[in-house]
């Protein structure tokens, strides 16, 4: 199969992006990817694969992007996949240009959730919640993450502070990117005296609400030399799933699909040691708790010694973790985050990140929809 | 800002779990292959070497374990004026799965692994009539 390469990526601001529409929202974030290219135009693009997660005001939104673009009769298609939609549609996309069914793919994803507000856009997402179940006795995601968290403050002993220190980790990271949302610098106070949303979880614990878009090219390795001369490579793709309620799993203080998923993207990019072969990592920092359960799962130290990795998750630590802010200082649009996370590994990769990791030259990304239910892992290299 | 979605009820083949709120009894489901017990109930196993085997109804007694818990201030429109809300997962007895479920209770009591009992209001119907305390 051929080699997949990642030639450019680009994205908006993300923030509550009131003054543009979601279409024209991904043509800021693709003017931006085009940008950095030998010249590539849209006529070079043979497929387009899109990514969006809230079908509340308008459905099928991915026909108003692809008929804005101009994208036609080429091929075009979205991905779903709750909160992992941007990581799947990555997934389509390479497995498009490995079986040399497409040459040159535009992902793009975005959302746009200050249409709703974050206490409605929460009720839209707690839609992907079992309705009759979970949903029906009052649960939003948060609240599945917390038990989540929970479970493993009972098991393992963490306190609300020690989640908190990945919150300011994140936030005060996002200081250093100018596309990010969050512009104050924060302390574990501040996160401890925040409103609770679902214990141990407060606002400063979770994910923001945001619009933005991001887009990444992607084309054969052949291909990618006609594009740019620095490209990076896809090494190693995995996704793996679990039940769709909490309940219905043994384990709920961890994410076995996560287990699962980096083994197989591990295995197929040769990483046998991921804290020593891979210089920086995006995780899917829905909640900051996630960031810890997911040093565990990723393989980064063993469970239950999440809080001990920390440290190595800061900038010129062992592995830094969320250079970009993650989705709790960039933001969390969420058809668009997965998709931003790459970018950022793609920018890291280069050396043109704005929290650049010295030398970077192999990098991972993290991403999951549901409560872990199809969990994402990505290797990418030089 | 208003969000109103009407839809009919959807309860399928597992229509009697429901019923059995209206009649304060838990139901479960249990599959011949396997033997596991779910509640929430499937009409179906979904273990792999089981191959979607239909499952038979379990009258479960309504008691449990407290797997997990959370203190929510925020929820969705429905349940706001309820707001601050306790939600547990139970593993209730003999089952392999847990239910997720409002919790009774003084919140500083809690602690995972605690013994709790399943409540049932008038005239249940759904998940949210249901409720646990501890024992
Ligand atoms: C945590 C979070 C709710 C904080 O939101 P915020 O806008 O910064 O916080 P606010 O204090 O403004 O409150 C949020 C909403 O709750 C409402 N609210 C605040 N206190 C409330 C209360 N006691 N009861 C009911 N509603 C309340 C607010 O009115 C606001 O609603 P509105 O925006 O629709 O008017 C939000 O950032 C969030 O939902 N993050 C997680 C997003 C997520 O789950 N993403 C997907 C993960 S996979
Ligand atoms: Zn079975």
């Amino acid at each position: 199969m051929r080699d997949v390469a990642l030639v450019a990526a680009g994205m908006t601001n993300f923030d509550y992006r009131i003054n543009k529409r979601a279409e024209e929202l991904v043509s800021e974030a693709l003017l931006d990817a085009l940008e950095s290219t030998k010249g590539l135009v849209l006529d070079d693009i043979d497929t387009l694969v899109t990514s969006y997660f809230i079908d509340a005001r308008q459905v099928a939104e991915e026909w108003i992007i692809q008929d804005y673009l101009g994208h036609r009769p080429k091929a075009a298609f979205r991905v779903e996949n709750g909160g992992g939609s941007g990581a799947s549609a990555l997934y389509a996309a390479c497995s498009l240009i490995k079986s040399g069914l497409s040459e040159t793919v535009l992902l793009a994803g975005w959302e746009k959730m200050s249409l709703y507000r974050s206490r409605m856009a929460n009720e839209l997402i707690a839609r992907g919640l079992d309705i009759d179940f979970d949903f029906d006795v009052g649960a939003i995601y948060t609240a599945c993450y917390g038990m989540m968290a929970v479970r493993h403050m009972y098991l393992y002993g963490e306190r609300e502070e020690d989640f908190a220190r990945i919150a300011v980790k994140n936030r005060n990271n996002a200081l250093k990117n100018p596309k990010g949302q969050w512009k104050k610098r924060i302390t574990v106070d501040d996160v401890l005296e925040s409103r609770l949303i679902a214990y141990p979880l407060k606002v400063l614990d979770c994910s923001l609400i945001s619009d933005g878009a991001a887009v990444l090219i992607l084309s054969s390795r052949e291909r990618a030399k006609e594009i740019t001369d620095d490209p990076v490579f896809v090494e190693g793709l995995g996704i793996a799933t679990d039940t769709m309620r909490l309940g219905d799993r043994v384990e709920i203080e961890n994410f076995p699909a996560c287990r699962s998923a980096s083994r197989k993207a591990y295995r197929m990019a040769g990483v046998e040691n991921p804290v020593s072969e891979i210089d920086c990592a995006e995780i899917y920092d829905s909640f900051d708790t996630v960031e810890l359960q997911s040093y565990e799962d990723l393989g980064f130290t063993d469970k239950g010694k999440g809080v001990q990795f920390i440290e190595e998750a800061e900038i010129g630590g062992r592995l830094p973790v969320n250079m970009s802010g993650g989705l709790e200082g960039m933001g969390h649009p969420i058809g668009a985050s997965p998709v931003a996370e790459v970018a950022e590994i793609f920018w890291q990769l280069r050396g043109e990140s704005c929290n650049q990791v010295d030398g970077a030259a192999r990098g991972l990304v993290h991403s999951h929809g549901g409560v872990g239910t199809a969990v994402f892992v990505g290797i990418f290299g030089r | 800002m208003g969000f109103l979605l009407e839809y009919s009820d959807d309860w399928g083949m597992i229509a009697p779990f429901f019923q059995g709120l209206r009649e304060k009894r838990l139901y479960g489901t249990r599959c011949p292959a396997c033997e596991r017990v779910y509640c929430p109930p499937r009409a179906h196993c979904p273990s792999q070497e089981c191959r979607l085997a239909e499952t038979e109804w379990i009258e479960l007694e309504p008691r449990g374990v407290l797997e997990s818990y959370t203190l929510l201030g925020l929820s969705t429109q429905e349940h706001l004026d309820d707001l601050p809300l306790i939600l547990g997962l139970i593993r209730v007895d003999g089952c392999s799965t847990s239910l997720m479920m409002r919790l009774e209770v003084d919140f500083d009591d809690l602690v995972c692994g605690a013994r709790v009992e399943v409540k049932f209001r008038e005239g249940a119907c759904r998940m949210r009539d249901i409720y646990a305390v501890l024992v």
